[in-house]
């Protein structure tokens, strides 16, 4: 029987959770929170294959979104086009499960899938100078007209690839770095937002 | 900083590409039977053009895709983005003394 291996947060040295509060004071621009654990799987696979799209969407509960950038949702479950034929599906605390729902259902289909949770991690922005504050290092455009909900983009900040993602209405932007570049992202963050005003919030 | 039209991303800042150098240089048919002047050419030899280029992009930072693009030397000019493998596209191609 293997063992387990807790999933260990890339930022417990910062000790976050001890600094936590509960809410952003009324003054402080930006919410910072690291966000736990989360499965992600990331897929491959020809979506003019029939039995790819079909597959897919039996596994996740909703279609592949077809355009890069979009971001389709079923439940726990969200698929984030990466890319063409590329998606990073993400969603639950249970990879190795996650991984064997798809590959059950793409049982003899061309495609591939690989679970990498553990290799990133990810940390939420919120607050009303949260774009503001991703603009320092980023040359994506923040702006709700640009950037709007349910939208997700690849880029750099500061120097590093990140994916933005957009969840919902909220000023909120969830950023997903690799796991050994997660220290240098929080620092960076918490430093581009301290002009307005930064609290650390719990994951 | 270019802007330049990934393909499948949209718009997007240079920062976020690598250069790959010039398109369409096919690779020679019968590498053995060329000269070492003629395959130092394919491998070494590349147009300094002063106008219109064809040239390799890839969206390393974004959706890590390939694609061609034709851009102007002088003005910076992007005329045309196109998928690798396909034929460029017709352009007027400025000249410049």
């Amino acid at each position: 029987m293997p063992e387990i291996l807790e999933h260990h947060s890339a930022l417990a040295h910062l000790g976050l959770a001890a600094r936590a509060v509960a809410t952003r004071d009324a003054g402080q621009g930006v919410g910072l929170a690291e966000a736990p654990y989360r499965a992600a799987v990331n897929l491959r696979g020809r979506l003019d294959d029939a039995g790819f799209a079909a597959g897919a969407e039996q596994a996740l509960g909703c279609a592949l979104p077809a355009e890069v950038g979009a971001v389709a949702t079923a439940g726990e479950l969200s698929a984030l086009a990466l890319g063409p034929g590329e998606w990073l599906v993400v969603g639950g605390s249970d990879g190795p499960a996650l991984r064997a729902r798809l590959l059950a259902a793409l049982e003899g289909v061309f495609a591939s899938v690989v679970e990498v949770g553990q290799q990133y991690a990810t940390i939420r922005i919120a607050g009303p100078k949260a774009a503001e504050t991703l603009q320092k290092g980023c040359p994506l455009d923040f702006d709700a007209a640009a950037f709007p909900a349910g939208r997700c983009a690849q880029s750099l900040l500061s120097k590093i690839d990140v994916l933005v993602w957009k969840r919902s209405e909220e000023p909120a932007f969830e950023v997903t770095v690799r796991r050994s570049f997660a220290d240098y992202a929080w620092r960076w963050l918490h430093d581009a937002a301290r002009e307005y005003g930064v609290a650390i919030l719990a994951g | 900083m270019l802007l330049i039209d990934c393909p499948h991303c949209g718009p997007r800042a240079e920062l976020e590409f690598s250069y790959g150098h010039e398109a369409h240089i096919e690779r020679p048919k019968a590498p053995e039977a060329l000269s070492d002047a003629e395959w130092a050419d394919y491998l070494f030899l590349r147009d300094n053009t002063k106008g219109v280029i064809l040239e390799r992009w890839v969206h390393s930072h974004g959706c890590r895709r390939w694609f061609n693009v034709a851009r102007d030397t002088v003005t910076y000019e992007i005329l045309a983005v196109y998928p690798m493998g396909a034929e460029p596209p017709a352009l007027e191609r400025k000249t410049y003394v």
